[in-house]
């Protein structure tokens, strides 16, 4: 009797309810912890797709969201063992990871020269929801703390959180002065703390 | 919180965002290396944007990479273990090698136990999940079972990948409690879902107390009422 090898994926299985998806990931992790590649494989397989859209979405280039992928994931296998269960949900964990790479690799690689990729043409369309100019049917989830905020205010964490923008970046795209910006990053983050808690 | 700490905590949120850049987000990842309250702060912004903006990520965009994304990863690990297996081999993983010899009975399974934070439950959206929960893995690492141990004493079990048993050979489900011997709570389904009963002994442990086991039975689960084949599992039910 041998095992049937299962086809990867990248979606829960159906019937897997949010939770036991949560679980099946944090026990790949322990088992990366203890150096079993075939639940580094799986861990992959099961996270891949939604971290590459969180480095694409960064780095608006599949070629350095690609790079940024892999150190990525080199970064989760070796450091396994110090993911910590209790402080972290594991996929808030690993997205971590990936956005302080997309970080460095975006000091290094300028927006400019990443603009000059070919590639970028398109995904800039398909991406970015940052001027209601996505789809129109595509209305993005806003939690209730989020929603306590001024649009500008979201905007400013959009634009940091999700394209890596510095703050003189942020004061450009929206074209109001880096000390405004600062003040309403600040005071974002004032709100949300008191918030979440 | 004291004036120094508020900024500080600032400089964390800043510091996740990624607006925190060049020479001080250097300084600050020199200080976090040696500082766990900084750390702590780090972590706590993670959790609140990860699931405030993060949420703003558009199901649509979610594409798997290109193959050789994996391909490069595989080559770049190399032979290279992990820290925790250089340093010898911890329990889970001797307990790995010792499995392997089940594999030409057709199945090998480990148990991986689970502390699963309270964190997941606070997002938006999600109900609460179940008190305790234990993951069977098989030796590819591959989940069978997810066992969750709900009130009125109800374990679900859903399987995750069929253990591929064939017609005359079942997966049972024990419970153990100290040295008493295992109290049988049914058998595994090859597929689906499925709710088992907790033992109604007297005898009995709280899930907080017993550990499980899975054995392999023939068709019908163990003449017995012990376990007669491999034990291919045995874990604890850790608090969600």
């Amino acid at each position: 009797m041998v095992f049937h090898a299962a086809p990867a994926s990248a979606v829960p299985a159906s019937g897997v309810s949010p939770s036991e998806h949560t679980a099946i990931i944090r026990a790949c992790l322990a088992a990366c912890a203890d150096g079993e590649r075939e639940a580094f494989e799986r861990l992959y397989r099961l996270t891949s797709a939604r971290l590459y859209a969180v480095a694409r979405r960064m780095l608006r280039s599949e070629a350095l969201a690609q790079e940024c992928l892999q150190d990525a994931y080199i970064s989760i296998w070796r450091n396994a063992g110090r993911y910590r269960s209790d402080r972290s949900a594991p996929l808030t964990w690993m997205t971590s990871i990936v956005r302080n790479r997309a970080l460095d690799i975006l000091r290094v690689a300028t927006r400019e020269v990443a603009m000059d990729d070919p590639k970028i043409a398109g995904l800039l369309d398909a991406a970015a929801p940052l001027d209601g100019t996505q789809g129109p049917d595509y209305v993005p989830e806003l939690h209730p703390c989020l929603e306590q905020l001024r649009e500008e205010q979201r905007e400013c964490l959009r634009l940091a959180y999700f394209d890596g923008l510095s703050h003189a970046q942020v004061a450009e795209r929206m074209t109001v002065p880096i000390g405004t910006v600062k003040s309403w990053v600040r005071r974002a983050l004032l709100q949300l703390r008191d918030c979440l808690g | 919180m004291k004036l120094d700490d508020s900024l500080r905590d600032l400089l964390a949120g800043e510091y996740v965002l990624g607006t925190l850049r060049g020479a001080a987000r250097r300084r600050f990842e020199r200080v976090l290396q040696h500082d766990p309250h900084l750390r702590e702060a780090v972590a706590a912004w993670e959790r609140r944007l990860g699931a405030v903006v993060g949420l703003e990520i558009e199901p649509g965009s979610e594409a798997d990479p290109p193959p050789a994304v994996w391909g490069a990863i595989e080559r770049r690990i190399g032979g290279a273990a992990p820290a925790r297996e250089r340093r010898g081999q911890t329990g889970f993983a001797a307990l790995w090698e010792n499995l392997a010899f089940w594999r030409g009975l057709g199945l090998a399974a480990a148990a991986l136990l689970l502390l699963v934070s309270g964190l997941f439950f606070t997002l938006p959206g999600e109900v609460a999940g179940p008190e305790r929960v234990a993951v069977v893995l098989d030796q590819s690492a591959r989940p069978l079972w997810v066992i969750s141990a709900k009130a009125q004493g109800l374990l679900e079990v859903t399987t995750i990948n069929s253990p591929g048993m064939g017609p005359d050979r079942v997966c049972e489900l024990w419970v153990i409690a100290g040295d008493a011997p295992p109290l049988s709570v049914g058998i595994l389904p090859e597929g689906g879902r499925a709710v088992l009963r907790w033992p109604a002994a007297n005898s009995t442990p709280a899930p907080a107390e017993a550990r499980l086991a899975v054995s392999i039975e023939p068709a019908g689960g163990s003449p017995a009422g012990r376990p007669t084949g491999p034990v291919i599992f045995e874990g604890d039910l850790l608090p969600l």
